[in-house]
């Protein structure tokens, strides 16, 4: 594994306008290959941007509803044109693109704290929802505003050093208790509902404990 | 405001002398508890110090006596060793955490534990440090599960892990799990990297760190000291100044802020007020194991059984009365 160069975005979205928003992750993404960079990276719910006004107004005020619509209305759905556009994006520049959205489902009218991955191959290759907002976050769903100007920070990683640094210090290997210390993740998906006819499985994905016990 | 007076010792040992240096943390605590200090909290295996032979020498060459010195001055819990620590903890009324080289009585391992003594003199809790670190494997053993435990001071909740185990999220989260307020990470761990995971923790969890170091100058190894030429190879001190341990002691509030040190290169008891009331309020923001968490998600099974190397069962067959048959011991139970 050769080195690799990233590229960190810090920069400022266009506030609750997707479309606009994913022209900048366009733009500086295209700007960060063409320095070299194999992985770009956009902050925390960069597309259509952060709701900052959870932290400066009373929750379900009118002024905060109306706000909260807007992000609604702007936020990225998977799998629809705004992810296309950025799948493209990883794709034609042959870069991982990893990108922080607010995500909502289509069917539904709760957004997430997401974070998507896209690979080379312009598949979307992991997605990430925030398990716990933070404070003030619980109010839209899920701090990042730019003092000043933004820009692109680059290193050179080589990931080789990683690895070669785990010979002193290894936390789920070789400095792990596993006879002590046992983590147990449910990794089940969780839906809030499920559908099909009574003879058939229509139970929601069953919680089998000890499958992670 | 319900405030923790505590200590912070970054001292030096008297290499491989317990009964040397037990002297030093009877006059060192002495000194705190003269400061109005209620807890004073003493470096990883300060009793009877670092076996730094580890790391100046390649592992097993020639370190036989060395070896043979750690052993002998270990400290046996329940020895005089322990009983003089009790005694100092009650005769100056304070809480006392002391990093020691831990052996069984008859045992051959040394373990890197740290004893927590109350001011009634009572061994109220003891931590074995789970997995020793680098060149630490050759000398010390791995602590079970079965000293995991915070103690109820009646001041506070304290409790903490050793050195590199602060890097164990597991293991923190476990002891996060039982409410504690004031960490204590007895460490030998120097430089800048080890005050940010000081104050990362202090952050995560919301609560008090004290990291305590010890000092050693190469000028305190004792002039009798076996091979003392021998101690450090030529070219050490060049390479690597005359601080065997240059110490980084230094109390975190809850925000991460700095309350006293980093002190290095120096001996010097860091003494802050803890404002424990501060806690709770904090953990509004952010609680890992309460609010903050997701157990839907994550569990963590931990196994807190004492792990002897051996159970005997007894062979009683000979000894004990036939049990009686099965049908008058359920009528005798009135079923």
């Amino acid at each position: 594994m050769e080195p690799v160069k990233v590229a960190a975005v810090q920069a400022a979205p266009v506030l609750l306008d997707r479309d606009q928003t994913l022209g900048k992750v366009v733009a500086l993404a295209e700007q960060a290959a063409a320095e070299g960079a194999r992985l770009v990276a956009f902050p925390e719910a960069f597309v259509p941007g952060y709701p900052d006004w959870v932290w400066r107004t009373r929750p379900w005020d009118a002024e905060a509803t109306a706000l909260y619509a807007r992000l609604f209305d702007q936020a990225v759905t998977v799998g629809s044109p705004a992810t296309d556009v950025l799948a493209e994006t990883a794709g034609r520049l042959q870069i991982w693109l990893a990108v922080g959205v607010d995500e909502r489902d289509g069917g539904d009218s709760t957004i997430y704290n997401t974070l998507l991955h896209f690979a080379p191959d312009g598949s979307l290759a992991g997605r990430h929802r925030k398990l716990m907002p933070t404070g003030g976050d619980w109010l839209s769903r899920g701090n990042t505003t730019i003092i000043g100007p933004g820009g692109i920070l680059y290193a050179e990683i080589d990931a080789r050093q990683a690895r070669a640094a785990r010979q002193q210090f290894d936390p789920a290997g070789h400095y792990g208790r596993s006879d002590v210390l046992r983590l147990a993740v449910d990794t089940t998906p969780r839906s809030a509902a499920s559908f099909g006819r009574r003879d058939e499985a229509a139970e929601p994905a069953p919680h089998r404990p000890g499958e992670v016990d | 405001m319900s405030a923790l007076r505590v200590a912070a010792v970054q001292a030096a040992y008297v290499l491989m002398d317990r009964d040397a240096t037990i002297d030093r943390v009877a006059e060192l605590t002495a000194a705190a508890a003269r400061e109005g200090a209620q807890l004073v909290v003493f470096p990883e295996v300060f009793v009877p110090g670092t076996p730094i032979w580890i790391d100046t020498q390649p592992i097993w060459e020639g370190d036989e006596d060395w070896f043979g010195l750690l052993a002998a001055n270990a400290v046996v819990i329940g020895s005089p060793a322990t009983e003089r620590l009790a005694a100092i903890a009650a005769q100056h009324q304070v809480w006392l955490a002391v990093g020691v080289d831990e052996r069984e009585e008859h045992g051959g391992t040394i373990y890197n534990t740290v004893l927590y003594f109350s001011p009634q003199g009572v061994l109220a809790g003891r931590h074995r440090k789970l997995v020793p670190t680098g060149s630490e494997r050759t000398v010390w053993g791995m602590g079970d599960g079965s000293t995991l435990r915070v103690v109820d001071t009646g001041l506070g909740r304290i409790g903490g892990l050793t050195c590199w185990e602060n890097y164990m999220p597991l293991a923190r989260f476990h002891l996060y799990s039982q409410g504690v307020e004031v960490w204590i990470a007895p460490t030998l761990a120097v430089g800048d990297g080890w005050i940010a995971t000081m104050q990362h923790l202090a952050r995560e969890n919301r609560m008090f760190v004290v990291g305590v170091n010890p000092v050693l100058h190469t000028d305190q190894i004792p002039a009798g000291f076996p091979h003392r030429e021998r101690l450090l190879p030529p070219g050490f001190v060049e390479r690597n100044g005359p601080w065997l341990e240059e110490g980084n002691t230094v109390v975190v509030a809850p925000s991460g802020t700095v309350l006293a040190g980093p002190v290095r290169e120096r001996e010097e008891t860091l003494v802050a007020d803890l404002d424990l009331t501060t806690i709770a309020i904090q953990r509004r923001h952010l609680d890992p194991a309460g609010h903050y968490n997701r157990p839907d998600v994550f569990r963590l099974h931990v196994d807190t059984s004492p792990r002897p190397a051996v159970v005997e069962t007894p062979d009683t067959s000979l000894t004990q009365a036939p049990a009686a048959p099965p049908n008058v011991a359920a009528a005798q139970n009135g079923q």
